[in-house]
């Protein structure tokens, strides 16, 4: 058996593990659904108001969708400027740094005042939060280009394009995918939290709802669905890293020969 | 061994030298070259006015102090950093001229290949890069070379140290070079890989005769190699002196062990005592 195989199938035994203890615990302390509905009470949720669910996940879906995107393209983009000239990192960075001070909560309201209560400042709100951790992974990768490939390809006269292409490029991917991971579990949270300040569609629209008439198990439903839609986008871009960069490779070779030697 | 002594006398004869002095000529001139580079402390003067000639299709290693400044020289004569003052010449031309047509291969003590790479996508993208016609079977036969057959497909990171400088060095034959500049190419392998690859070198290297200039720090591996020894002293680096290695090539392990190999290697070992020697006192005087 593979560990990745493993690992999958010891992660899906404790989740089924919590699952039944969470059911036997409400069960057993006749604990209220107010407190604590049961599991099988949330899965019953889930199915009856299936349709509307998903259809509060898509708005949702879509707004992390736009604004990760356009937060990680300007975070690479930055990233690349910075990199490119260091009197521009000198000046931006601390802006940016200073920027992240901000609580993204306190200029939400800001937002929603300018731009209504549509999709588009949640948008915005995601892009904020996405865009920082990529851009200081990008950058962070871009300059930890290895000096001697840098004087390599300085030996055959290569321009800069072929730089970036051939090393900086494949040399930041690895720390580029850590960013991305980061803004992506990020950008959820922005989603939600511009949802709560006003909205009329999204997951975080529903948990307001239903926590205002205390419909505790559609509010568990949203959660979940919530941690769903979480993985799977981490999921998402594992999956392209795997496809991608040279460094998961090597790593997973490497465990491949670990795996041999203990056998 | 008593042929083999002999042999290697014979290296030294008279004879010897007439032939080899009726084909030189002169590759690289470097002259008044100095290299001063700022520091957080001022200035420091890496190299201070130095002044040699290295022959077409000439071994030559640099040995010296750490901190001479042969890394700085061998950057100085492939273009990868500009001299403070003075003038390098290969072939009556600048280096911008040939590292520009690519006809200057390096080596670093880190093999630098790219490890999201293949061995065979390495040996064959340094050549593409540069614009070089050469072909993916030209690669595979350069890979063969360097004795690495079957190997490749395999990922830098499987390799050994001395099967990644095999690579390096397959990569910087497939830019067809003039000049081949080696930094400590092999100082950090261990000593019996060190030997084994200083033959491998001499082998590939007696094929098709490049001009070098090899970086080291190890006394018996530039005896070794080369047909010129130049002996660097430190702060700022200048000439200390050049010894000329008349051993008769080709050169098998056993030379290593002969008396002659032996002299050569204590009178080096002497001016680098004195090039330390000197920079010591160089420092001192500083402080």
């Amino acid at each position: 058996m593979s560990p990745r195989i493993r690992s999958a199938l010891m992660t899906s035994f404790l989740v089924i593990a919590i699952i039944l203890l969470w059911e036997a615990a409400v069960r057993a302390f006749s604990i209220p659904p107010i407190v604590l509905p049961a599991p099988s009470a949330i899965a019953a949720h889930i199915y009856a108001n299936f349709d509307k669910l998903l259809g509060h996940t898509w708005t949702t879906t879509y707004e992390i969708g736009i604004g990760f995107t356009a937060g990680a393209a300007l975070g690479i983009a930055m990233a690349l400027a910075m990199v490119e000239f260091p009197a521009l990192r000198g000046t931006i960075y601390p802006l940016v740094i200073g920027s992240q001070t901000i609580p993204k909560i306190a200029i939400a309201p800001l937002l929603i005042i300018w731009f209504g209560v549509g999709v588009l400042p949640k948008i915005l709100i995601i892009a904020l939060l996405a865009l920082f951790p990529v851009l200081v992974n990008t950058a962070s990768g871009l300059e930890s280009t290895d000096r001697g490939h840098l004087d390599l390809l300085r030996s055959v006269d290569a321009n800069k394009g072929q730089v970036y292409w051939h090393v900086r490029f494949p040399t930041a991917l690895p720390h580029l995918f850590a960013g991305l991971k980061l803004a992506v579990t990020v950008s959820v949270i922005g989603a939600i939290v511009g949802e709560w300040v006003a909205s009329t569609r999204g997951l975080g629209y529903l948990l307001l709802f239903y926590t205002q008439y205390l419909d505790i198990i559609g509010a568990f439903a949203v959660l979940i669905v919530l941690v769903v839609l979480g993985v799977a986008l981490f999921a998402a871009i594992a999956v392209i890293e795997r496809a991608v960069s040279w460094e998961s490779k090597v790593r997973r070779q490497t465990r491949v020969d670990i795996a041999e030697a203990n056998l | 061994m008593q042929l083999h002594m002999a042999k290697h006398q014979l290296g030294a004869s008279p004879l010897q030298e007439a032939a080899d002095a009726s084909s030189v000529e002169t590759f690289i001139d470097i002259e008044d070259l100095s290299l001063t580079y700022r520091s957080d402390h001022g200035p420091v003067r890496a190299i201070g006015a130095v002044s040699c000639k290295i022959n077409r299709n000439e071994f030559v290693s640099v040995i010296g102090p750490s901190g001479c400044g042969k890394s700085s020289l061998l950057k100085l004569i492939g273009d990868l950093i500009p001299p403070s003052s003075g003038s390098i010449r290969i072939g009556g031309e600048e280096p911008k001229a040939l590292r520009c047509r690519r006809q200057i291969g390096f080596l670093f003590q880190d093999s630098t290949l790219l490890p999201w790479q293949t061995v065979l996508e390495n040996v064959a993208f340094l050549g593409r890069l540069a614009g070089h016609n050469r072909k993916t079977s030209d690669a595979r036969e350069l890979i063969g070379l360097v004795g690495l057959n079957g190997f490749e497909h395999a990922m830098p990171h499987e390799l050994s140290g001395g099967m990644r400088q095999r690579v390096a060095i397959a990569r910087a034959l497939m830019l067809d070079p003039v000049l081949l500049l080696m930094d400590e190419p092999f100082g950090a392998l261990d000593e019996i890989t060190r030997e084994k690859m200083n033959l491998e070198l001499l082998r590939i290297w007696s094929g098709n005769r490049k001009t070098v200039v090899f970086v080291t720090h190890s006394i018996s591996e530039a005896v070794f190699l080369s047909d010129r020894v130049i002996v660097m002293s430190a702060r700022p680096g200048r000439i200390q002196a050049i010894v000329k290695i008349g051993l008769l090539r080709p050169r098998d392990a056993e030379l290593r062990y002969a008396a002659e190999a032996h002299a050569l290697t204590r009178e080096l070992h002497a001016h680098l005592q004195r090039a330390e020697e000197a920079s010591a006192q160089c420092s001192g005087a500083i402080a």
